[in-house]
């Protein structure tokens, strides 16, 4: 029997149950703290929760559970499964065994089942009562912090997932730019090669359109690796000091001769105001004019386009440029200016077959303005004309000296005699059509296959320049360079020139490339301007 | 004994992160339960009470277990557990006897002071009495009750009269023995205690000890219901505290167990339960075991 120091003395283990409920989030750790002190301050030869189900959950001591605690766990549940739980007990006295059973309930969880050598009390059965919503609580707890982590770790492994796929695109983007570009190098070099070469009308001709046909497809190519450069977050902005006249005037020059065959005219109106200098992409800021007068051009046969360049505003710290490109004409209908800058869209079903493009012009065209911190509109009307407007926030600067521009390639290349250069290219084609430019230029040449065999033969040999290929068999551009100029420095040499001729070309790779030692990178497909122009730098 | 045993050690006894229960199912697989189990561990390792709740984990009440805690009453922990493969710090000896047993457990230290809580606590060391310095709250409570005022100098000589109580809603107090005081006040017991737990102060004389541990003899001979060998696993603390009338304490046991051969150790903290209910740690306890 109780008295009032028993009434005292149960609060105070109570109290310490109470305590020993809730200290951790990882449900095992909870469960053996509680039901362990619960064992310990009511002298429990068993404590055992268990679910709504009638699962255990968790059984002091862990191999003490029999079938006569299920069934009376299941008695005292009143299955069948899912029957709702009242604010349930039940007692058992088993006098065979001298043991007493109790079940407390743990609501939204299950019962709690104490076994005791001595039963306990009414008063102490109800006083424990807020001690089995305080475990409950705590089970709840730890489910759901065990739900947050499975989620976390659902999320890291998705992440993980997802950074894989993206290096995955990463390598796949790097090598179809090698491996287009690399074919096409052999193509439109051959035939700027052929071109200097005596050849009939006909066969000008022919050339031409053969030509005209390369460049397109090098236009597509371009295109859809830029589209799929924006896609992946890999197109870096170059902001740099670019005189603005310039550009619009060369842009609008090239443009007007492209139009003459078809009868449409392209001029420049330029506000006086305008900054002469800006801060901005000179590459992207072409590529989208470029790209927004082409359109203009092909879609107004025999009629007229002018790009409006208007300062929007001049204060120092709020600076924009609207870039117009209006044209007069097919239109385009309401319904599809909507969706014209989408990617994979273009006017009309028909305008693939009767003016080619991909589709992906505009929708480049809008990231590219995007990412120089612009907006693009368009508006239109079927048969009088297109507009597109660019808001170009830009940073006026001080006009730069600016190189005498790299003149046109004379019909006769420059000459360099007496010197020797080690090209280094494993693709057969590649070879020949470096065979066919360095001959030209008179210029003394090994050839190598691979990055091993270029280093045997710069041990061997002194060259005044290497072109280093990057993507080799045995052993690539980068590691070739690498070795060949520690050997060189090991032994007091002059460092020789190496300079990478490359398809790769995205962002980072011209920064490895100087890294390792590189002084230039030329990238593939040729362009004999830039070839030349690093060949005087390199060979003076 | 012409009983089969099979023994196992488990070491590292103050590792904070061994999983004990892993460590004794790993340690006994294969193993045939047996009804008694004798456990003798390193008395002054820091996690005695973890081995104690694996042991009722693993094994439940079915087994009856009976033993204690070796080691020196210099107090410094130093390789004290025999077995056949030596003797060993921080560890225990655990051994499945394939022999029935009936046990009694008493002490006979009565409650004088109620319900201190212990606010600050660190395995078997008690930081704060009630919010404050342990020994500060300890020595006030002695002190009311002690001919002899408690000081850090002569701790061990009178706090052998006043061990704490830890409270179980029935039964018995399970005694925890302070045996030390640290330079900051905080102190040192042998086996842990809980943070938040209320305890009693206890005290007794020597004619209450004695009693008590006769009575124990004579529950543990009634279950056993025989008068086979004996085993009387004794405090070494209540040895101390008896002094010379130990004798009579001993005598007590072997005449009301009416044992015919009795044996024993003198033991750093008891480790025992009948099946009545949970397994547990005590200090300044008398543990009967007949055979």
């Amino acid at each position: 029997m109780f008295t009032r120091d028993d009434g005292t003395l149960r609060m105070r283990v109570l109290y310490e149950m109470a305590m020993a409920i809730g200290n951790s989030l990882e449900l095992d750790v909870a469960l053996r703290e509680a039901l362990g002190v619960i064992a310990r301050k009511l002298d429990c030869l068993l404590v055992a929760v268990f679910d709504s189900d009638a699962s255990p959950l968790r059984v002091l001591p862990s191999r003490g559970l029999q079938e006569r605690h299920r069934k009376f766990a299941q008695t005292c549940l009143g299955l069948p499964h899912g029957t709702a739980l009242p604010h349930r007990r039940g007692d058992e006295f088993d006098a065979a065994l001298g043991t007493s059973l109790h079940a407390l309930s743990l609501p939204a969880i299950g019962i709690l089942v104490l076994e005791r050598r001595h039963p306990l009390d009414d008063i102490t059965l109800t006083a424990l009562e807020p001690i089995c919503s305080k475990l409950a609580s705590s089970i709840q707890s730890c489910r759901s912090n065990a739900r947050l982590i499975e989620q976390e770790r659902f999320l890291k492994s998705t992440i993980e997932a997802l950074t894989q796929a993206q290096k995955a695109k990463d390598m796949f983007l790097a090598n179809m730019s090698h491996e287009l570009r690399t074919p096409l190098n052999g193509v439109l070099g051959f035939l700027d090669q052929l071109q200097a070469t005596p050849l009939t009308g006909v066969q000008q001709e022919y050339l031409s359109i053969v030509q005209q046909s390369a460049r397109s497809l090098l236009g597509i190519i371009n295109d859809i690796l830029d589209f799929a450069k924006i896609e992946s977050g890999r197109l870096a902005i170059e902001a740099i000091p670019v005189n603005l006249h310039e550009l619009f005037e060369s842009l609008v020059r090239l443009h007007d001769a492209q139009g003459a065959a078809q009868g449409t005219s392209v001029r420049l109106v330029i506000a006086a105001d305008t900054p002469a200098w800006i801060q901005t992409d000179p590459l992207r800021l072409r590529q989208v004019l470029g790209n927004l007068l082409s359109n203009a051009v092909k879609f107004s046969p025999g009629g007229h386009v002018v790009l409006q360049v208007t300062p929007v505003s001049q204060e120092p710290s709020d600076m924009s440029l609207k870039l117009e490109v209006q044209d007069t004409g097919i239109g385009i209908p309401a319904d599809k200016l909507t969706h014209i800058f989408d990617p994979f869209t273009q006017a009309d079903e028909s305008t693939t077959r009767r003016f080619g493009g991909t589709g992906l012009g505009l929708a480049i065209t809008r990231s590219l303005v995007d990412m120089l911190g612009g907006s693009i509109q368009a508006s239109s009307v079927p048969g009088q004309g297109s507009c597109f407007t660019i808001l170009l926030p830009v940073q006026r600067v001080e006009p730069r000296q600016v190189e005498a521009p790299t003149p046109k390639a004379p019909a006769a290349p420059p000459r360099f005699p007496g010197r020797r250069i080690l090209v280094v290219e494993d693709n057969v084609i590649n070879q020949r059509l470096m065979q066919a430019i360095l001959s030209r230029m008179e210029i003394g040449f090994d050839l190598a296959s691979d990055g091993e065999q270029a280093i045997e033969m710069a041990s061997s040999a002194r060259y005044d320049l290497i072109l280093m290929d990057i993507n080799m068999p045995r052993l690539d551009g980068e590691e070739a360079c690498r070795r060949i100029l520690h050997r060189q420095r090991s032994l007091g040499e002059l460092d020789t020139p190496i300079v990478a001729l490359t398809a790769n070309v995205l962002p980072g790779d011209r920064e490895r490339y100087a890294q390792v030692g590189m002084r230039e990178t030329l990238t593939k497909p040729l362009v004999m301007d830039q070839l030349i122009s690093v060949l005087k730098r390199q060979l003076g | 004994m012409p009983h089969a045993l099979t023994v196992r050690r488990v070491d590292g006894l103050s590792d904070p992160g061994t999983d004990f229960a892993a460590v004794l199912e790993h340690a006994f697989e294969g193993v045939a339960d047996q009804p008694t189990i004798l456990v003798f561990v390193d008395g002054l390792a820091k996690r005695i009470a973890g081995l104690i709740d694996a042991l009722f984990d693993v094994f439940g009440t079915e087994p009856h277990f009976l033993g204690g805690g070796a080691g020196s009453l210099s107090f410094v922990q130093k390789p004290c557990v025999l077995s056949n493969t030596g003797v060993h710090a921080d560890a225990a000896v655990i051994g499945l006897l394939e022999a029935h047993s009936m046990l009694g457990v008493g002490h006979g230290w009565i409650p004088v002071v109620r319900d201190m809580q212990l606010t600050s606590v660190d395995r078997n060391v008690i930081r704060q009495i009630d919010y404050r310095p342990a020994f500060e709250v300890y020595a006030e409570r002695v002190n009311a009750l002690s001919s002899t005022p408690i000081t850090p100098e002569n701790f061990f000589q009178v706090a052998q009269a006043f061990p704490f109580g830890i409270n179980k809603l029935a039964g018995e107090h399970v005694v925890r023995d302070p045996i030390a005081v640290t330079p900051d006040g905080a102190l040192v017991c042998v086996g842990e205690l809980n943070q938040g737990e209320f305890v009693d102060l206890l005290t007794a004389s020597p004619d209450q000890l004695i009693a008590a541990a006769g009575e124990t003899a004579r529950r543990a001979a009634r279950s056993a219901g025989g008068n086979g060998p004996t085993l009387f696993i004794d405090c070494i603390s209540r040895a101390l505290f008896l002094g010379d009338r130990l004798t009579e304490e001993v005598a007590a046991v072997e005449t009301l167990s009416g044992a015919q051969a009795l044996f024993g150790a003198m033991v750093l903290g008891e480790i025992a339960n009948s099946g009545s209910g949970y397994l547990e740690f005590y200090n300044k306890t008398s543990v009967v075991a007949t055979f």
